[in-house]
């Protein structure tokens, strides 16, 4: 999160580098719920690198896929709840191909935890901390076992 | 094991020869030509053949190792500057397992259903020549038999025998449709390895992938990055795919959008392979081409398999059964009821 004037305060890094996170967000809610963490000043972890998406619906299978062959060590995907889609539908395709996509990973040899998605409103600033910081906790902990 | 079906399957291979020139002859009357097979370079490796004429019918085979999809051929009947003259009328030999591949493509209305005429062919398995292959010298077969449950190979002028089990393509060993299940004219009734054959025979589909979804997951990384290795991105694997017919838009080749460099390295040629399981998920129908095709013995199947037994878990769909279904990864549930997401608290 390094959009804004209003960055939060910056955790020192005990552990070495912050894990390498892609963070896909939707443009009409958990960017702005992002965007809102920000603003209200809630602390969040270091590593996450956002990329807008127009709806979650624009989610090719493949983003996920070529940013986790390309070395990021976790891909969280975050849209707006089922039913509320800005686009009217968008976020229910993206169900279902991210959910094919979850399963298939593991079987090519990347832990299913580094892969997960999620629906954030754009209220829900508090709740982007809660999910980004507990992510990031899982991803560390994932990196100190193969350690 | 049981002798008597496979003395019998002998006999009928033969007699559905004779009943499969007969059709793509009344055939010829409807369409410009027929696909089907005809003798390779040599025993193991029969060849599709282009019937345009009676004549080029008497030169049809139909045997133990017709392996090859024909259906591969249908998505060039629309394709601007494809195989054929635009809207060619296409007659072709199918095997159950085909005949699945032409339903899918229906289904994506890739093909029209009045520019082609079905010969379905029931077929009582096929078998594999790569798992010959670790057996024998293949380019020294001169004659091969199948005779009471094991397959008679001779070899530089001696026999030599290896059972059927052993030697049939994993598909067949859990095939669930020998019988085509499209077609205008059908030749020969019931083939089933299942009911005909030995029962120890059959295998459940998916085997395979469970036992390789035991494994531990650095394990399964390992396996893949050892596999991919190998890869020399020759692309067979896509181009004798039925359903990889985007041909020069395939994201593996195109420019803009740049998704894969040319590079042949481990890491590449694992994004190509993920990626082309990915756009066949939920559409693949287990052909096993992809695998016969691939230069190096990649364990392709087992990939689209993975893919296939998800999409079947999440949706309960199976590719290439019913033209009127519409994929599952174009359409969606408000509720999923299969689906179980992430709760974060």
């Amino acid at each position: 999160m390094s959009r804004g004037n209003l960055e939060p305060e910056k955790e020192p890094v005990k552990n070495g580098t912050p894990p390498k996170i892609i963070a896909f967000l939707c443009n009409w809610c958990s960017y702005v719920g992002a965007d809102m963490a920000g603003t209200t000043r809630l602390k969040q972890p270091e590593g996450v690198e956002v990329i807008l998406v127009p709806c979650t619906g624009r989610m090719d299978p493949l983003f996920p896929m070529k940013a986790l062959v390309e070395g990021a060590e976790g891909v969280l995907v975050s849209g707006c709840h089922p039913g509320e889609c800005h686009h009217q539908d968008g976020n229910l395709y993206a169900r279902r191909r991210l959910e094919v996509l979850k399963g298939f990973l593991p079987f090519m040899g990347f832990e299913e935890e580094r892969f997960s998605y999620t629906w954030i409103s754009a209220s829900e600033g508090k709740k982007w901390q809660q999910v980004v910081t507990k992510f990031t906790e899982r991803i560390k902990s994932l990196n100190g076992k193969k350690d | 094991m049981a002798g008597k079906p496979i003395e019998m399957r002998n006999k009928k291979t033969k007699e559905q020869l004779e009943n499969l020139k007969t059709q793509v002859e009344e055939t010829l009357s409807q369409v410009d030509f027929v696909i089907g097979y005809a003798k390779g370079y040599d025993v193991l490796h029969p060849t599709p053949l282009f019937v345009r004429s009676t004549k080029d019918a008497q030169a049809l085979i139909w045997d133990d190792f017709c392996i090859n999809n024909l259906a591969t051929y249908l998505p060039s009947q629309k394709r601007p500057g494809g195989l054929f003259h635009p809207h060619e009328k296409i007659g072709l030999v199918v095997k159950g397992c085909d005949s699945r591949a032409v339903i899918q493509l229906l289904q994506e209305g890739i093909i029209d259903r009045e520019n082609f005429k079905i010969i379905g062919i029931s077929c009582q398995g096929k078998v594999d020549v790569k798992k010959l292959k670790n057996r024998v010298p293949i380019e020294r077969v001169e004659n091969a038999e199948i005779k009471e449950g094991s397959i008679e190979l001779t070899v530089d002028s001696r026999g030599q025998k290896y059972p059927l089990e052993e030697v049939l393509y994993s598909k067949c060993l859990s095939c669930e449709y020998p019988t085509p299940l499209i077609y205008d004219r059908l030749v020969g009734g019931e083939g089933s390895l299942r009911s005909k054959g030995p029962k120890e025979f059959a295998q459940d589909p998916y085997h395979d992938v469970e036992e390789f979804e035991k494994k531990g997951v650095n394990e399964r990384l390992d396996f893949w990055e050892q596999e991919f290795s190998r890869c020399l991105r020759c692309y067979a694997c896509r181009d004798i795919c039925p359903f990889c017919y985007c041909q020069f838009e395939c994201i593996a080749q195109t420019r803009i959008p740049h998704w894969l460099s040319q590079k042949t390295a481990s890491k590449e040629n694992k994004f190509f392979h993920m990626f082309r399981a990915m756009h066949l998920a939920g559409r693949c129908t287990e052909c096993g081409e992809c695998e016969r095709a691939c230069p190096v013995d990649l364990p392709l199947l087992l990939l689209h398999k993975k893919m296939n037994k998800k999409v079947s878990e999440l949706f309960g769909y199976k590719s290439g059964i019913n033209p009127k279904l519409r994929p599952p990864l174009i359409i969606f549930q408000p509720e999923e009821k299969n689906i179980e997401e992430e709760k974060w608290e």
